[in-house]
């Protein structure tokens, strides 16, 4: 059974925009997946609509066999990490707090009310820490730190959740090539050596062949490509950004870079 | 056309470089509005002034020794005073965190609970605190109790709908960082909203306390306790030697908590 699955998704939202067209795709436990596709592309509403920050118009989404509804939001979540671009930390809170919150999804309210966790979730919390190298700044608050340092607490919070899945919205983006790096390495290394998926979005084509096993290509709401990164050259890769070019007259800012690279 | 003349020429960074319409005609009407109101509360410019030398001559009265031995007696009443305000502060913030959490639009349970409290709370604040002095007053009998319970009564509504405002602008992103990882809706206000909600909240809570200092001050005129007792009174008698003392022990301790607020919003935020 596959981790994820999505059946004949389309997500049209509130201003009339579709961001996917009857997508149905499956993402196996402990792959490392990347989506890549022009900006608009419908990249960003494919991982919100896996962990139910978006609901789909139609079709049905399931993870872990549960299907993803409204009622069971807490329980989905709970098994699904999500790092975002821009970090999304607590910022006034400190570094230990902010990843603390990836156990939430495991405790009861009455506890959080008075900011409680339990001895097992501090040893959590330490061993997450120490697994993105940020030990000695667990008591700092969490926006004295870098945007790199941000991001390594961003993955430290999804992997002290202990999820089955880790869903990376460009994580990268906000970050320069050297941490750029370091954190697609502990994400590949999560993936590796503990068995959780990773479905990422990214928009460089040199970290996509670097880290991804499968790679799927999506434009304007739809899948133009799904397969191995070792069956994908620089010509279809041009074509995946090129061919959008034509239909919407507008280019990503990072198309340009990733073309560069191609 | 040369260059000198319009550098001379002055414009409005509008469209026309004329004046923005709307906002002329607001301000005129404004204008127009008082000019024809003011003589409806019996404000005469003429009198105003004429009556400027009567206002010196009742300020030429505080020229005078102070009366040192109503010293201990004012430092008592000033502690009271200063006693009902922070008490007063201090009990309208338990109920006013989760009146704003039921008002602010992005957490409140229902839009119609966020509405009713919101009108509960515009209800509060439409009377002074000196009114529902009186009416503390009445209920419990006079002293610093019905001082302090009017004081909070109508912080609950000045504080509850700063906290709301201060929720809802709380960043989106810290709480879909929270609410992507599991987390239920207390535990989210919890973790995301209050903790990025506290500076304004500090903010808001300590321009209260320094209102609500100066409220204290007024509400002995009622028999609501604190220093405005002495300060009618003595008016009363006209003993200006004591009024001058207690008039100049506001101003400190006024001065005072601003000083000290201001320290600590630096230290907080
Ligand atoms: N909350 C929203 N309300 C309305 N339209 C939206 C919303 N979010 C996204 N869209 C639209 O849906 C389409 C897909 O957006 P999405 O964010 O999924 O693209 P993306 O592939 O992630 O792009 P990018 O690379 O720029 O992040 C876009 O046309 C976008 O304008
Ligand atoms: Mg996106």
């Amino acid at each position: 059974m596959p981790l994820v699955s999505l059946k004949n998704v389309t997500k049209i939202y509130a201003n009339g925009v579709t961001a996917l067209q009857s997508l149905t795709r499956d993402f196996e436990a402990g792959s490392f997946t990347v989506v890549i596709g022009p900006s608009g592309a419908g990249k960003s509403t494919l991982l919100r609509t896996i962990n139910g920050l978006e609901t789909p118009s139609a079709g049905e989404v399931h993870v872990d066999g549960q299907p993803v509804t409204h009622r069971d939001l807490r329980s989905i979540r709970a098994k699904i990490g999500m790092v975002f671009q821009e970090f999304n930390l607590v910022d006034r809170l400190n570094v230990m707090t902010n990843v603390l919150a990836g156990r939430l999804a495991h405790r009861h309210w009455s506890w959080s009310l008075g900011y409680l966790f339990s001895k097992s979730d501090y040893e959590m919390a330490h061993q997450a820490l120490d697994r993105v190298g940020l030990v000695d700044k667990a008591w700092s608050r969490a926006d004295q730190l870098s945007g790199g340092q941000r991001q390594r607490v961003g993955i430290a919070r999804a992997i002290c959740q202990q999820p089955r899945l880790i869903l990376a919205d460009e994580p990268v983006a906000s970050l320069d090539p050297g941490s750029a790096v370091e954190v697609m390495d502990l994400l590949a290394g999560i993936c590796r050596e503990d068995g959780i998926a990773v479905v990422a979005n990214l928009h460089q084509l040199d970290l996509t062949k670097r880290y991804a096993d499968r790679v799927i290509a999506l434009r304007a709401g739809r899948v133009i490509y799904d397969g191995k990164v070792i069956n994908m050259d620089d010509a279809t890769f041009k074509e995946i950004y090129e061919s959008n070019k034509d239909t919407h007259g507008k280019r990503h800012e990072h198309t340009d870079l990733v073309l560069a690279h191609a | 056309m040369g260059s000198v003349t319009n550098t001379l020429t002055w414009y409005w960074p509008t469209r026309s470089g004329l004046p923005p319409l709307v906002p002329m005609l607001w301000l005129t009407a404004v204008v127009l509005l008082l000019a024809v109101t003011a003589p409806l509360v019996e404000i005469d410019f003429i009198h105003v002034v004429a009556s400027l030398p009567k206002l010196g001559s009742f300020l030429s009265h505080f020229l005078v020794v102070p009366d040192w031995n109503y010293l201990p007696e004012l430092g008592l009443r000033m502690l009271e005073t200063i006693e009902m305000a922070v008490l007063g502060t201090a009990m309208a913030i338990v109920f006013s965190v989760p009146l704003a959490l039921l008002a602010a639009r992005n957490t409140s349970p229902h839009v119609v609970i966020g509405w009713l409290t919101t009108y509960v709370l515009t209800a509060i604040r439409a009377l002074p605190e000196l009114t529902w002095a009186v009416a503390f007053v009445a209920a419990v009998g006079l002293g610093p109790l019905a001082g302090i319970m009017a004081l909070a009564f109508v912080t609950i509504g000045f504080m509850a709908k700063f906290f709301a405002e201060a929720i809802e602008v709380v960043d989106c992103g810290a709480v879909e960082g929270i609410r992507a990882q599991g987390a239920g809706r207390v535990q989210t206000i919890a973790f995301a909203m209050l903790p990025q909600a506290m500076p304004d909240f500090i903010s808001a809570l300590l321009y209260i306390l320094d209102h609500n200092l100066r409220a204290a001050s007024i509400l002995g005129l009622v028999g609501a306790g604190g220093i405005g007792y002495d300060l009618v009174m003595n008016l009363r008698l006209y003993q200006y030697d004591r009024l001058m003392m207690i008039a100049l022990a506001i101003y400190v301790v006024v001065t005072a908590l601003d000083r000290l607020s201001t320290r600590f919003r630096h230290g907080v935020i």
